[in-house]
């Protein structure tokens, strides 16, 4: 190999490093999701997002919801029926309006992570979180 | 410092006295209600302990249901409501885990009391329990005056009552309680934590092998929780 290859090589090694650096998940901020989420959502949700009975939905399977719904399920809370795996869910789901958007980004980050088990989902970029938050349809108080 | 350490086997000793203490098989659960000694007619060291207040509560069904109707069996209580937002689907999800476990054992009864009247009515406790999927032979879901049902908690060495300040309007413990046979607290577990409920149902492995007349005598209150 000629130098101009060594350098390439080497080249090609950093810029494969960042690349992985760059997507790999923020791990601080699924850490952080994991603190959010067992504070405001294990109670209802159960540790892996199962669920209980037909009085709160699991929220562990990747296509039942999206992350608009997610980001705003958190911030605005839900009610209403809600049909999910073939059962109908008629409950009330409180609102978090003491989270930052830095924290839901990290709680949706964990749910999407660990919950939905999504592996190869994109990151979400803290600048998106306003934007979802400003389209939510149930952005009124409950 | 060495204070506390004095304190601590103080503390130490006199729990280990009371181990002792009482004739009980290694292995049996402590009895946590008011203990009373005394020496009989002839001398001999006596105590006896206070049972849970007797009560009559409407029931899931609107039935009334009164606690005598209940003797004898061992029974895993909580305090919660259904608009909860904070942890009573876990502990209702925690006593869903024992009925599993102990489905159709007509020795053990699981006791659900509501302390939000005002939402909390027959027919909402219905629905509760239906949407839970609990099985209401075994489970039963009450509602009745706030101050009794309190009051009953506190007897359980639990803790509810009305708090504006609170998630949903009501402060309450998230114990769930064991008592035996003879109506006496055995066990005090968090109902939020899968490994303490765990031991709840080790313990109640314990009690379904005591012998009923095991321990100090139950003492009844005179008056139960219950409006006439
Ligand atoms: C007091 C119980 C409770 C808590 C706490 C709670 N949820 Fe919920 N959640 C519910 C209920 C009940 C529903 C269904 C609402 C309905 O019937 O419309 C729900 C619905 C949802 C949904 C929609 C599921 C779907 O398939 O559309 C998501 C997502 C969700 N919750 C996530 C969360 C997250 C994340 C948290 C923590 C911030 C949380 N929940 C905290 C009770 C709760």
């Amino acid at each position: 190999m000629n130098k101009w290859g060594v350098l390439a090589l080497v080249l090609g090694i950093g810029l494969a490093i960042w690349a992985v650096l760059r997507i790999k998940p923020d791990s601080g901020s699924i850490a952080r999701g994991e603190k959010l989420y067992e504070l405001h959502c294990l109670n209802c949700h159960g540790e892996k997002g199962e669920g209980l009975g037909r009085l709160i939905p699991p929220i562990h399977r990747p296509e039942a919801y999206s992350d608009a719904e997610l980001i705003c399920a958190i911030r605005y809370g839900k009610k209403g029926e809600l049909q999910v795996g073939g059962i109908v869910y008629d409950g009330v789901m409180p609102p978090n309006f003491q989270l930052d958007e830095g924290e839901i980004r990290d709680l949706a980050h964990f749910v999407r992570k660990k919950i939905k088990n999504c592996g190869d989902c994109q990151e979400l970029e803290l600048a998106e979180i306003p934007v979802f938050l400003s389209n939510c349809t149930l952005a009124q108080p409950l | 410092m060495k204070k506390q350490a004095v304190f601590f086997l103080v503390l130490g000793l006199s729990f280990g006295a009371c181990k002792t203490g009482t004739d009980s098989p290694s292995g049996s659960l402590p009895f946590l209600g008011e203990m009373t000694f005394m020496t009989d007619a002839n001398g001999r060291a006596d105590s006896s302990v206070q049972a849970l207040p007797e009560w009559r509560f409407i029931n899931q069904n609107g039935d009334t249901m009164h606690s005598k109707n209940l003797a004898g069996k061992i029974r895993v209580s909580d305090f919660f409501f259904t608009t909860c937002p904070t942890i009573c689907p876990r502990m209702s999800g925690q006593m869903l885990r024992i009925q599993e476990r102990y489905k159709g054992d007509e020795r053990i009864m699981l006791l659900s009391f509501s302390i939000d009247a005002q939402h909390d009515t027959a027919e909402v406790l219905k629905s509760y329990a239906e949407k839970l999927g609990a099985d209401t032979r075994q489970w039963h879901f009450l509602t009745g005056e706030p101050d009794l049902i309190f009051e009953l908690a506190s007897a359980h060495g639990s803790f509810a009552e009305a708090d504006a300040n609170a998630p949903g309007g009501f402060a309450h413990s998230g114990a769930l309680i064991l008592s035996d046979r003879q109506n006496r607290v055995r066990g005090m577990y968090d109902g939020t934590n899968p490994k303490e409920v765990d031991r709840l149902m080790a313990d109640l492995e314990l009690l379904l092998k005591e012998p009923v007349e095991f321990g100090p005598k139950a003492l009844e209150l005179e008056t139960g929780l219950h409006h006439e």
